[in-house]
Order: structure tokens, then sequence, then C-alpha cells
């Protein structure tokens, strides 16, 4: 063991010293050993979208579950689930008296529209992308939670295809996949299921949600979640399923669930693999995560307020550079932007710096502080503290 | 490699299937594969605290880096920094022109109060336990980030000493000592540091800051804090020294720092080892780790809007059982209560469930909403948006 003490100065050498373990880390296991300096950390910054209409926050229009953001003829598309009912959803516990009209779920009725902007920041509405097929298509009950594809200068929508309401046995559903010359249409939807859900007792038995679509090493990777382990403890994972033909049979990687932990499924293109952000659920939520081969994460980095259902502008997504160079803003949503009653969703933009080759210090910082009224808006509930203020120690 | 699909229903044969590297991280985390189950996975619940006045938050009074809780004499009891002067700081900028009645940082000039409480949630502040001591003693200029020690039967507070307004070179300062053998005091100071700042070169050449005080093994721990490698990206650590005897030398782990990231020194015994909250600065920030020895970190959990320089209420941070319990509740601060012309700092307390019994659900959720309005409150600045929107035009 060395006599000499850590030094102040952190020189290349440092790394040979004798180190504890949080140390080793530091210099061996993360890409740089400052998140400072570490282009898979960000923070990330959020603004209210202008040019969509919500009917006053009434609860019967809702937008939610954005796709990736591509740039076409000179603008930035984005599809989206968007829910337009005459009365606010009743929720996955209303299903047994959803009808026709009445929701669930808040993307259960729902169609797949789209927008574009010029900025990124001002968009337009410009109408349905994906209507409810006719019945029994696969489908007719919901399309939502699109993602896109541009493969051989066609343009393919992948989105989950409901058929009965969500909440009835669960939020069960498979991915169906519509196509197009032209980002605007008009589309042709796929008649049946594009990647079916798993076998009985298989993870993904009941559902395989939001896609997530890029292309690498010529084939089409479609990232995917599902949840599993009901009743007992639930895990939300995500699998992976590669083809070589948009519309032919996607096949499910063997080691799937590739990662243990997240609920949005938000991919990206970076160096040789993969990056994943993941926010919510399981052990590692709140990381950043890289796969060389696109199949075994690692975590990159640690990260706050991170945005929920994220999918980035992302250039490089279809382009199978085997060089990703990361990304720097995408959509989002809030799922409370409502209160009890008028439940809605709303698209929100974020930024972050997630880029290999460069660094802004604006979103690098691990400084930041929040209000004490953000800390106070998580107070303890009244009971609890009922019962710690009259706890006496032994 | 195996033809079944991963199933449906988790049992303990899964873990023999060929893994991805994620689910094969998920396998080593056993028995605790989700957050919900994790002993060391918490949410944090904020109650403002009664009791305190802040001088209608005018920035002359500041109260700021709560020690360890002890409950003793029937009631609970915490030390803290506590400023109190004619008018707000200056901060650390304007060092330059502090005097002996203006201070630089919020916590030049400070000393170490105390307050009292029978439920721990209204408190009473009872008055000075550690003034400044007379020039030149060491902590002359400011004694702040107070912890506390009880050890055969008496009490110790040891302390950041300042010679000097912080901000002036750094925020450079050893640690001091006062004893007691009551928590009311009176406290005798030692007029002497108790852990000096490292030797020239070293990570910690200036400054030990924030003792978090732990019994283990028949010794003290002290973990303590130090920031290094300026004037490159400043690296904050967390190091360890050890003594036999609360007033005697303290020796430094050949193994420091134990700790890469973190900027609140908040440990507390857990199992056989130690756990650590490590909240803000470096790669490992938001989480909570553990070290069955002691000095080798490894991470437990990820968290979310951790309390900033906190410190638990631990009954079992002296008693050397071997088996720590863990701990529900704390201390923190927020340093941004008030407006940059009248910066201070208030104590809040924290919940949390960090016990090794079974967790209760209120505090095991990965399930938190917050309001939209509260990501709109971290908005692109005006220059960053006019260069991103230039940015956009052609894609």
């Amino acid at each position: 063991m060395s006599t000499e003490a850590f030094p102040y100065t952190v020189t290349p050498d440092t790394r040979n010293r004798e180190l504890s373990a949080a140390m080793k880390r530091s210099f061996y296991h993360y890409p740089n050993e400052r998140p400072e300096d570490n282009p898979l950390f960000t923070n990330f910054k959020y603004t209210p979208l202008q040019g969509f209409d919500y009917s006053d926050g009434d609860g019967t229009t809702t937008r939610r579950d954005p796709s990736k953001i591509l740039f076409e003829n000179g603008k930035y598309y984005v599809w989206y689930t968007k829910r337009d009912t005459e009365t606010p959803c009743l929720g996955m516990k209303g299903a047994k008296e959803a009808t026709d009209t009445v929701a669930s779920a808040d993307w259960d009725l729902a169609e797949v529209w789209y927008a574009t902007s010029d900025d990124g920041f001002t968009w337009e509405e410009q109408g349905v992308a994906v209507p409810r097929p006719p019945k029994p298509q696969v489908g007719f009950r919901s399309v939502c939670t699109p993602d896109i594809l541009k493969w051989k200068d066609r343009f393919y929508l992948y989105y989950q295809a409901f058929t009965e309401p969500s909440g009835l046995r669960g939020d069960y559903c498979p991915i169906a996949v519509s196509h197009s010359d032209s980002p605007d249409g008009p589309w042709t939807a796929e008649e049946g299921v594009i990647i079916p859900t798993g076998k009985e007792g298989e993870w993904d038995q009941f559902a395989v949600h939001g896609p997530c679509m890029l292309v690498h090493d010529e084939k089409i990777y479609c990232y995917y979640k599902s949840a599993f382990n009901r009743p007992d403890r639930l895990w939300v994972a995500m699998g992976l399923a590669i083809s070589d033909d948009p519309l032919k049979p996607f096949e499910k990687h063997p080691l799937n669930p590739v990662l243990s932990s997240g609920h949005e499924v938000a991919m990206f293109p970076f160096k040789k693999g993969v990056a994943a952000l993941l926010i919510q659920d399981g052990n590692e939520h709140y990381t950043m995560q890289y796969a060389e081969d696109w199949v075994n994460f690692d975590i990159a980095s640690i990260i706050e307020l991170g945005p929920t259902a994220a999918k980035f502008f992302d250039p490089d997504a279809f382009a199978d550079s085997g060089d990703g160079p990361g990304v720097t803003w995408g959509l989002c949503h809030f799922v409370n932007a409502g209160g009890p009653g008028r439940e809605h969703s709303i698209l929100a933009r974020f930024d972050c710096d997630l880029r290999r080759d460069e660094n802004d210090p604006v979103f690098k910082t691990t400084k930041y502080l929040h209000k004490p009224e953000f800390y106070f808006s998580h107070p303890l509930p009244e009971e609890k503290r009922k019962e710690r203020a009259a706890a006496k120690p032994e | 490699m195996s033809d079944d699909a991963f199933p449906y229903t988790v049992t303990p044969e899964v873990w023999d299937r060929p893994l991805s590297a994620a689910m094969q991280r998920q396998a080593d985390t056993r028995p605790f594969s989700r957050p919900e189950e994790n002993p060391l996975f918490t949410n944090f619940k904020y109650t403002p605290l009664q009791g305190f006045d802040y001088s209608d938050g005018d920035g002359t009074v500041s109260r700021r880096d709560p020690s360890k809780i002890i409950y003793e004499n029937g009631q609970y009891y915490v030390w803290y920094t506590k400023r109190d002067t004619e008018t707000p700081c200056l901060g650390m900028e304007g060092a330059k022109d502090a005097t002996d009645t203006v201070a630089s940082a919020d916590w030049d000039l400070g000393e170490v109060w105390y307050a009292t409480s029978k439920d721990g949630f209204v408190w009473e502040e009872q008055g000075v336990a550690v003034p400044r001591p007379p020039k030149p003693q060491v902590g002359f200029r400011a004694v702040c980030t107070p912890d506390i020690l009880k050890w055969e039967g008496r009490f110790y507070l040891y302390y950041q000493a300042f010679t000097e307004p912080s901000g002036l070179r750094g925020d450079y300062c050893p640690i001091a000592v006062s004893h007691s053998d009551s928590p009311d005091g009176p406290w005798t100071p030692v007029d002497a540091e108790v852990i000096p700042m490292g030797k020239e070169g070293e990570w910690d050449q200036y400054a030990v800051h924030g003792p978090c005080m732990l019994v283990r093994g028949g010794k003290i721990y002290c973990y303590y804090k130090s920031a290094f490698n300026r004037p490159g990206c400043v690296w904050i650590t967390m190091g360890l020294a050890i003594s036999d005897d609360p007033l005697k030398p303290f020796e430094k782990h050949p193994l420091n720092p134990v700790l890469n990231s973190g900027h609140e020194v908040t440990l507390f015994p857990w199992k056989s080892g130690v756990a650590a909250m490590v909240l803000r600065d470096g790669p490992e920030h938001y989480t909570i780790q553990y070290a069955e020895d002691g000095v080798n970190f490894e991470i437990a959990s990820i968290v979310e809007f951790g309390p900033n320089a906190a410190k638990f209420y631990t009954p079992d941070a002296f008693t050397d059982t071997g088996d720590g319990q863990g701990v529900t509740w704390g201390f923190g601060h927020f340093i941004n209560a008030g407006t940059p012309d009248k910066q201070y700092s208030v104590l809040t307390r924290f919940d949390c469930d960090l016990r090794r019994e079974p967790g209760d659900p209120a505090f095991k959720t990965t399930r938190v909403f917050h309001k939209p309005e509260f990501y709109y409150a971290q908005p692109l600045t005006p220059e960053q948006r006019k260069q991103r929107e230039q940015d956009a035009v052609g894609g």
C-alpha cells in the first residue's frame, strides 16, 4: 500500500495507485472521470410547445407518446397519440364502462396524428396520419404510441394496436405498421400484426409497447417495452426485435430483456453502439446506458429530471453510419397536465447535450438547486407525521 | 443459448439462463431485484420546521449544516451552523470586503448553535454551543458544520474551524473539537486542530470539511469531505480518518478518497458495514452506497430529490453494534431560501425509509410524478433558445 496520500492534482498516473472501490470506478468504469466531461451526462431543460390546442384542459383532448422527430422537406415532423373524445377518459379502472366513444385509459380510442415545425419550438398540427381501422382489424380500438422509420426512401409508422379498451385485462397489445412514400402520407395500413406479443408464459406475452426504431448493420432494430411478473412485484423492461424488411416478421433477441429498468423506449445511435435513456421503474432508473453491441447495456451516467416518454430528434437514426454523433433535443409528455376528472397529457420539448464530440457546459452541471417549495411539495402524509411525531426512542 | 424466451414470471431458476448485461446486473442484486424491495432505496418527504426565526428572511440569519440528531434526556438534540450578522453575507466573491462583522460566505462568522425537540418536528433553539474562540485560536473567524459524537459517556462536537473569511483563497479549514459531559454543555474547546488538512500536494491539502462521526470496531470514524484538482475540473470526494481517542490524532485512511462523488457527508451504520448518501457532484451522484468494510463502497440504489447536507437521526451511530439498523429521518438544509442580495439558508426535516425491515410502500415508489410547472422551471436560457432556433433551420 502506498504511503503517500492521494494527490491534489489528478494526472494520468493517478489511476495506477492503490484505490478505494469508488475511486476505481471513477477511473475505470465511467466513460469519463467527471460527469461534466461525460458525453452521456446531461441536464434537461424544458420548453412548453406552441401550436397545440387542448380544449382548455378539460380532459377531452390529449397528446402523448411522441415519435422520434424527423427532418424532411425542410421541416420537422413528429407523430404522436391523440385522443379527442366527447368526455374525459375514465382511467384504466373504468374500462368496463368504456364505450365506442368513451375512453378508458388516456390512450384508449386514440389515433396517430402528426405535426410539423420550422424551428422545433412552434408546431402546426397537420391532421391524422393513422386512423383507427374498421373492426375487427387490429387497432380498431386504438392506435397509439407511434415511432417512425425511414427505410430505402419509404416511411413506416409502427404503433401499438389495441382491440379492447386498456384496463379490461391489462394493457394488452401488439405492434402494427403503416407505410407511405411521404411523411405527409397517405399511409397504407398493413393488415395484421407486425410484432406480436410473446407466447404464453413468455415475458412479453401480454404486450409489446413503445417501439423505438433504428437502423443498424443494414437491419431494422425495434426496441420495445413490456411489463411482467404480475401479480407479484412488477418488472418493466425493454426488449429488442430485429428484421431485414420493415414489413416482414421481426425476430426477438434471445437475450431479451436487454434493459432491466425504464419506462420509456428512448434509444439513439452513439459511437459504434446505441445509447438509452432510462427514467422510471427499476433499479437502474435515472440513468443513461450504452451498449456497444446494441444488446448488452452498461450504465454510463446518472441523471436527474429526465423527460418522460422521450424520443429524440435523431438525424442519425436510420443512417447506419456506425458512428452515432448523439442528440440534443426531443419531445416528451407530461401525463399529469390535468386535475382529477380532466386528466390528459401534453407534449413538451426538452433540450439536452448528449453529443459525442462537443460539450456545452450549460447542460453539464451537477450544481443546480431546486427551490425549497419544490421539496415541500413532496410532503410527509399527515398520518405518517402523527405516527413519527409520537414515536419515542427506547 | 436458450431457445425459450425469458419467462413472464420471475423464479429463482430464471437467473441460470443466458442473460443480457443489464439483466445479469439484476441477478447480481438479489435478493432485492426491484427498488421497491431494496432497503437502501427510498423516496424523500419534506416538512418545514417549526420554531426557528429567520428575521423575516432578510438574509441576516442563516441556519445550515445540521449535525446528526441524538436523543438524550427525553428529547432530540441537533447542532448546526448559525450566522446572525447585522447585514446579509457578501458571498464567497466578496471575501476581500469582509470585516469582523460582515460575512463573506453564508457560513462565515458562523457559530455552532443547538436546538431541542420533543417530537422532531417542533424545535426550540437553546442557544450557542460553541462560540468563536478569541483570535488567534483556530476557529476565531468561524466555527461551523458540526457533528456530534458520544463516546464513553461524554459528548464531542467536531466542526470546521476557520481563521480567514471563506472565499479569500478558497474554503480552507481543518476540523476542531469541543467536549462536554452533557449535550447541554458547557463545552470546552481544545485549542488545536484535531484533524488537520493534508500536506502540500495531497488531495485534502486545503480543507477537511463536514465531519460525520461514527463508532465502529471500537474506534472513532470521522468521514469528511475535501475538494481537489483545481484549477482543472474540481473533484469533490469523501475521506475517512480514524482514532481510538476523541481528542488524539486521527489517522487518515491510506485508500482515501473512499467515495468518488457527493457533496454531503452523510453516513450511518448499516448491517455490519456503513451506508452513505451521495447526492451531488461526481459520476455517482444521486446514489446510496454501502461498504461492508467502511472503506470500499458500492452503489446500492439510485435516488431522486435527496436532501442537501443531510444528517440522520441515527440511534446506533455510537453503539458499535456491528449490526446497523438504518434510519428514517433527519435534517437537511436549503441554501436558496433567500434572494440574491439576501442569501441565507434554512434547516428542514426530511423523512425516508432506510430500515432493514420490510419497507413502508409510501417511501418505496418509483412512480413519482412532478408537475409540468416544475419541469418548466428548468428552462433553456434565452441565448440557448435563440441558438437552438437558429441551428434548427435546415435540420
